[in-house]
């Protein structure tokens, strides 16, 4: 019993994906035996810098990863109670239409060839009921006037070199409302943007995914949006998952020293001066270290850490994180071989 | 300028213009800029993309002149592209920008980069060049077996380590500092962030901090000033700029920043909303630029620009909401 409800509350299921990318001088591994739940209607964030393999996540939940160079070493994608990487076409189409993805640069994902109107008629015309001319015209309408874009009539006319960087944010934004899907997938979609119209894109991207129901993933260098907008947090370093936990837990008692790190790095608004940073660089992926990932940058970092890869610890019924550090006392390990 | 008139000021701009000729019509990036930043000083100038900051770095450091106003650098007019400056003048202000992948030339090795500087400020050769570039090397903590490496062989902080080396390595007195460090993560950036720390004080520099990133204004500079639209709104003592933010624009700058913590969350004015985004500068608003997003927005604002007015010791506002006590001198 107890699996059927919890398939039927869980829209993404990623158990022990592994990814690497074939690259001239060898194997790129990446990701590795990630774990990644996403239920219906939970909003998560997903933290990590540059380089950590969080798009690559992202890209092989949507089914856009380019394979090759990308190699699926392991692992399944489970979403809606079907494995989408079987390679089916039924799978495939199940991601496209229950699934949107807001990249950070709209205007790399925008045909700059194209208006406005054509890329949201596209859409609806693909929908179960497209309606006449005239709805689908009202329709797109109505998702314009939804993400507050000023002068929709015009916009729709427009070719996207013609709006602001953040105008065509909530443009994509529309079209994740006009194709009414399940799960949003935020890749840094404020990054590009200045902080004021930060603001704007993410408040208007709380409100919909509250009002609607939808579920997210918010994928943001500003931990502080990741804090206010989303119930829980992954927290990915070097293609592995340092942490994963309620946001309020991982924000108030951080676990892994890279996610102390990173929280002590972010220069804080209040002034407490500058901290040190982490030492070192991310480690190459052709050759990565053997235990932790993260060993080699570790303040805390013990004997064992240099030769064996940290198993999941679970700190409390939603707080887990991968760290020898943290094994002792209060903790089981989890199957992670 | 009450207390910072008994400085030294290194660096003076006053009513600094900057116009750009586009298809569309005449582009005023800079709309009249006054500040000026003391002898060892930090001084950050934040602002939003377009609103005007990089291109008063670019003037500074001379990669082309302005269309009105001056500059004055030690008290001497330097105005002017950076062809017609002085030797010695040019060796005194130096620049790091953004990416650092793209100002270094990946065909040289890391001495070569950090030779070049030595050679044409310093007219160092042979031995003592070799000395000084490793000198240089350590000054900005990293090791001198770095100096055979190339550029793409080391990692995005340590490259931008290598520029702020090269931008030292003339010994100059003013480093003009372009988004240092938007470009890397947050980890690596708060280590950039105390090397330059380090170095100011080491070497008793001046920076013109140029960032969209009011956080780290907060933790690094001495005073703070906000552009928004080519020109200044308010510019004060980084305290007192953070803890009593007296224009409406700052205040929604500070308003709109996602933070760590609700003890940060307190330092955030709750008063004003984020709306609209900012005007297109060929087609400036009349009266104060911000008039259209601002919501104290009077009638006075649309007609009548703002000027510059000092409300409390060192703390600059250009608001006609805080105008009253100086209406007159204008």
């Amino acid at each position: 019993m107890t699996e059927q409800v919890r398939d039927q509350q869980m829209l993404l299921d990623v158990k022990d994906l592994s990814i690497s990318y074939k690259v001239y001088e060898g194997m790129l591994r990446v990701l590795q035996h990630i774990d990644f739940r996403v239920e219906s209607g939970e909003r998560i964030g997903l933290v990590g810098e540059a380089g950590c393999g969080k798009t690559t996540l992202l890209k092989t939940i949507a089914h856009i990863l380019p394979i090759p160079p990308a190699v699926i070493e392991t692992g399944e994608v489970w979403f809606k109670g079907r494995d989408v990487l079987d390679g089916s076409k039924a799978s495939r189409r199940s991601i496209r239409r229950d699934v949107s993805m807001i990249l950070q640069d709209p205007t790399a994902s925008l045909n700059p060839t194209l208006t406005i109107r054509s890329f949201m008629g596209d859409i609806l015309k693909n929908t179960p009921h497209p309606g006449s001319r005239a709805e689908r015209k009202q329709r797109m309408l109505e998702a314009l006037e939804k993400v507050s874009m000023p002068s929709p009539e015009r916009v729709l006319g427009s070719y996207p070199v013609q709006l602001s960087g953040g105008m065509r944010q909530r443009v994509c934004i529309a079209m994740c409302l006009l194709k009414d899907v399940d799960l949003i997938l935020a890749d840094e979609p404020t990054t590009s943007l200045d902080v004021t119209i930060e603001k704007q894109i993410l408040e208007l991207l709380n409100t919909l995914s509250v009002e609607n129901r939808k579920s997210m993933v918010l994928v943001s260098h500003a931990l502080g949006a990741v804090r206010t907008m989303t119930d829980r947090t992954y927290v990915m370093y070097a293609g592995n998952l340092a942490e994963e936990g309620t946001t309020a837990e991982i924000f108030d008692h951080p676990a892994h020293p890279y996610t102390e790190g990173l929280f002590e790095a972010t220069p804080k608004l209040s002034g407490e001066g500058v901290s040190d940073g982490i030492a070192g660089e991310l480690p190459s992926y052709l050759d990565p270290p053997p235990g932790c990932r993260f060993m080699p940058r570790c303040p805390q970092a013990l004997g064992v850490c240099a030769e064996e890869r940290p198993g999941r610890f679970r700190l409390n019924e939603s707080h887990s994180v991968a760290c020898w550090a943290r094994e002792t006392g209060r903790v089981e390990e989890e199957g992670n071989p | 300028m009450s207390e910072a008139a008994a400085r030294e000021k290194i660096l003076e701009v006053s009513r600094l213009r900057k116009e750009f000729q586009t298809r569309q019509g005449t582009l005023v990036a800079v709309a009249g800029v006054d500040f000026a930043i003391n002898e060892s000083e930090i001084y950050g100038l934040v602002g939003e993309s377009g609103s005007g900051k990089s291109t008063v770095g670019s003037m500074i450091v001379g990669m082309y002149g302005s269309n009105g106003g001056e500059i004055l650098f030690r008290g001497e007019d330097i105005d002017r592209p950076a062809a017609k400056r002085s030797k010695e003048l040019k060796r005194q202000i130096q620049l790091v920008f953004q990416d650092p992948g793209g100002s270094l030339n990946p065909r040289q090795t890391i001495r070569q980069i950090l030779a070049l500087p030595l050679k044409l400020h310093r007219g160092l050769s042979g031995a003592a060049l070799e000395e000084a570039v490793q000198e240089t090397v350590e000054k900005v903590g990293l090791p001198r077996s770095y100096l055979d490496k190339y550029p793409q062989a080391i990692g995005g902080g340590e490259k931008q380590l290598i520029c702020i080396g090269r931008a030292l390595a003339p010994d100059p007195s003013f480093i003009v500092l372009d988004e240092p460090t938007s470009a890397l993560d947050v980890s690596i950036q708060a280590k950039i962030s105390n090397k330059l720390l380090e170095l100011q004080e080491q070497l008793g520099l001046s920076y013109l901090f140029i960032t969209h990133n009011l956080c780290l204004v907060r933790n690094l500079v001495h005073r703070t000033a906000i552009m928004y639209l080519g020109q200044l709104c308010e510019t004060a003592v980084t305290e007192e700029f953070f803890t009593h933010p007296l224009h409406p624009y700052t205040q929604m700058l500070l308003a709109s920043i996602p933070v760590m913590s609700e003890r940060e969350e307190a330092y955030k004015p709750t008063e004003v909303e984020s709306v609209g985004e900012i005007p297109n500068p060929i087609h400036r608003p009349d009266g104060c630029g911000f008039h259209t997003r601002c919501p104290l927005c009077m009638d006075r604002c649309k007609t009548e620009p703002p000027v510059m007015t000092e409300v409390s010791p060192g703390h600059y506002v250009s608001c006609h909401l805080h105008a009253n006590i100086a209406a007159k001198e204008a």
